[in-house]
């Protein structure tokens, strides 16, 4: 009986304590959501095994298998990076490090790739980048203390509206709008993500109708293909939540491009493509849309 | 093919050809009638291609390239428009000039123009009469609609004339959107296309516009896109106008009927001539048949008189099929590439290596190959190089020619497969080319292990190693 009671016992402790212990079986899209969650926090090793283990068990899933391709080279880069002596090289050794952590959303890893290209080369240019992380890290005084030190001849439109945002960030209201509401910058040349920051701003602001009109036309300015990816990204962004309950808002995210198609249009097939002709000719297929 | 469908075929095809016999014995009969009781076929009477003796051959003729056409589009699913000689000449400027050709066309087009060159040179416009599988609708479309008694309607003499600048009209605007934009621009409008394409993706609703207003032209006029709306035909016609082969009328065994002249799809006053010169001369020989004084020699067919004058059919026939299959078997024997770019100055000594490619489908992903050769990265290939391909569905076969003192095939392998920082655009740019026997990633390798058996392998090394592995 007592033999009976033991064996009772262990089988329950048995079933209890395995599945705690067992690792779990994924799939490749559970391991390769695994090793997105595992790049968010900058684990880029354990990230590299995890796609490997994607595409190994799903060859046929290109995604898996470029994003492996992809963070190999990224691991390699980041090796390589401290030691890069060429400017040139490491500039562009950096940018794309900066491309990849921003496509992930690892901002803190491109902020120090940031502190040293403005360390190296100090421009509105590099002022910019830098201030786009720490803005995207919160870090909004550093921000504002970044663009606020560049000398009159090197300010933007661009430096204008990031610096505006930083300022509403902080509760500056008067000096953000002074920065901020320059409708001589309006111009299509701005480009998407200058009205993107201005419709941020103006959210900040508590001007509803002139951020949707930024949004519209950063909407304008992106090309059709990354168009959608832009929307969704909107409509999740805490920053403009109060915009969803606008009345104008449906109508602002019906927005189609204006501009064209700068590269591989990423459609179904060549056939549509209005750019067949040209196609990959100084342009190729993004990575991230 | 299922075996259902199989049958259909070739029950289609013998109806086809019955059809054809029965037409022929039918009227084998009616003019030994004629004969017999003394009347000869009335002119007014004589209507499209109503002779006897080389009709049924090319009837014959027609129904086998259409047949070829639509079964190779829709039974074999193959790429059609790659053996339309048009395309040649669309595609023509470009190739010389850049070494690439449009999506959807390749070297054959270019094999197929010159044999059709070559059979307008020797037989005059017989492609059209013959082969062209939109001439042989719009004939059969107008035969449809005499037997349900809709005559053609005759354009005057005038009109047609003014009518028949049109095509070179048409043939001067393709031509100079194609060669400034590099693209078939009018591929979407092409009624032929839509059909040899099974309705590609790019056809416009425009299409079945122009596609309805040829089918009804071709019920109520004579050939109306042949005679002034193809572009083809503008670019045969000088050629057709110095053609070997031309009918000739004798005018002493000549009745002066004029029935030669009303059997002639294309209006020739083949009564009033010695020769007929006419570039539109499709050598359908509809006139020579209709003649009642035929054995007499008062309508012959053939070459200059030191090339003997008379042909037989049988030459016409063997000429129109052996010009196609010598060019079918060009472009098999000789494949140029369809796409080339060269980079640099060729150095004495260089090695090729020879890759099929899934991926590289037409012109515009042959441009982005070339693209991720020509990066700038740590994978850059130095010095000369040089891409022949020939883009296609599945996995196309490449060339890449390399100085070997400077590069490897594996460098070019790396080269291809390798994501690309694009500093420019300021994005990573992921390559969609996989090369058949080549894993990039050293992911197969050790595939078998299940459930990740490599995940303790030190992935640091991986990432230096970067997978030289199959290939
Ligand atoms: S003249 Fe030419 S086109 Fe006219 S019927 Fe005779 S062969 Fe045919």
């Amino acid at each position: 009986m007592n033999r009976i009671v033991t064996l009772c016992l262990l089988a329950g402790w048995v079933s209890i304590v395995a599945p705690v212990h067992a690792k779990p079986i994924r799939d490749a899209a559970g391991e390769f959501a695994a090793g997105k969650a595992l790049l968010a926090h900058a684990d880029f090793e354990e990230a590299l095994k995890t796609f490997k283990t994607a595409a190994r068990k799903d060859a046929e899933n290109q995604e898996y298998a470029q994003q492996y391709a992809l963070l190999r080279q990224v691991i390699k880069l980041r090796k390589d990076c401290p030691r890069e002596q060429d400017p040139e090289r490491w500039l562009k050794t950096a940018g794309a490090l900066r491309a990849y952590y921003y496509d992930h959303q690892i901002h803190a890893e491109a902020l120090p790739l940031d502190q040293e290209r403005y360390r190296r080369q100090p421009s509105a240019e590099s002022a910019v980048l830098l201030a786009e992380t720490q803005l995207a890290l919160g870090r909004n005084s550093e921000a504002a203390e970044t663009l606020g030190n560049l000398p009159d001849g090197q300010t933007s439109a661009r430096v204008g509206v990031l610096h505006g945002l930083a300022l509403a960030r902080l509760g500056r209201i008067d000096e953000a709008k002074k920065l901020a509401e320059k409708p001589e910058m309006e111009t299509d040349e701005a480009g998407p993500l200058y009205f993107l920051d201005l419709a941020r701003v103006r959210v900040l602001l508590g001007n509803a109708r002139g951020a949707l009109y930024a949004l519209t036309r950063s909407f304008q300015l992106t090309p059709p293909s990354q168009l959608d990816a832009l929307k969704s990204q909107v409509k999740v962004n805490a920053e403009f939540s109060s915009l969803l309950e606008h009345p104008d808002f449906a109508q602002v995210l019906k927005t189609s491009s204006r501009v064209e198609e700068s590269g591989c249009s990423k459609g179904p097939s060549c056939g549509q493509c209005p750019k067949r002709a040209t196609c990959g000719q100084g342009k190729a297929q993004k990575s991230d849309d | 093919m299922g075996t259902a469908r199989r049958v259909a075929w070739a029950n289609l095809f013998a109806r086809a050809v019955l059809s054809i016999r029965t037409a022929t014995v039918k009227e084998r009969a009616r003019s030994r009638q004629d004969v017999d009781s003394g009347h000869r076929p009335l002119a007014h009477k004589a209507h499209l291609f109503n002779g006897t003796r080389m009709r049924t051959t090319r009837r014959a003729i027609q129904l086998g390239f259409l047949l070829l056409t639509l079964g190779g589009v829709f039974v074999f699913r193959g790429n059609a428009e790659r053996w339309c000689p048009f395309g040649g000449i669309e595609a023509l400027y470009t190739y010389v000039k850049e070494g690439n050709l449009a999506c959807s066309l390749a070297v054959s087009n270019f094999y197929i123009l010159a044999a059709v060159v070559l059979m307008t040179l020797l037989l005059r416009r017989a492609f059209c009469a013959y082969m062209c599988p939109i001439g042989t609708i719009s004939e059969w479309l107008q035969r449809c609609a005499a037997k349900v008694g809709v005559r053609p309607f005759r354009v005057p003499p005038s009109l047609d004339r003014s009518l028949s600048v049109l095509k070179y009209t048409v043939l001067a605007i393709i031509l100079y959107f194609t060669y400034t934009t590099a693209e078939l621009v009018f591929r979407g409008y092409d009624p032929c296309y839509a059909l040899i394409s099974r309705h590609g993706e790019d056809i416009t609703f425009w299409a079945y516009v122009v596609a309805g207003i040829i089918v009804i032209g071709s019920l109520v006029l004579t050939l109306p896109f042949c005679r002034w709306l193809c572009p083809l035909a503008a670019v045969l016609n000088p050629v057709s106008r110095v053609g070997l082969a031309r009918v000739r009328r004798d005018g002493e065994a000549c009745l002066d009927c004029g029935d030669c002249a009303a059997a002639c799809p294309m209006d020739i006053p083949v009564d009033k001539v010695e020769q007929v010169t006419a570039a539109r001369c499709l050598s359908c020989l509809s006139c020579v048949d209709v003649c009642p004084a035929r054995s007499d020699g008062a309508m012959t067919w053939g070459p200059p008189p030191w090339l003997g004058r008379r042909w037989s059919n049988g030459v016409l026939v063997g000429i129109l099929l052996s010009c196609t299959a010598v060019a079918v078997m060009a472009s098999y024997v000789f494949p140029l590439p369809s796409f080339v770019k060269t980079r640099g100055q060729a150095p004495e000594v260089t090695a090729a290596v020879d890759l099929d490619i899934t991926g590289l489908t037409c012109r515009g992903t042959a441009n982005l190959l070339v693209y991720f050769l020509e990066r700038d990265d740590e994978f850059e290939l130095k010095g000369y190089l040089k891409l022949e391909a020939w883009p296609g569905p599945g996995a196309a076969p490449a060339r890449v020619t390399f100085d070997p003192s400077q590069s490897s095939e594996a460098a070019v392998k790396q080269a291809i497969t390798e994501p690309y920082y694009d500093a420019l655009g300021g994005l990573w740019r992921f390559s969609p080319f996989v090369i058949k026997g080549y894993d990039p990633l050293g992911i197969d390798e050790d595939a078998t292990e299940e459930g990740g058996a490599q995940d303790d392998v030190v992935e640091e090394e991986a990432a230096e190693e970067y997978g030289t592995a199959g290939g």
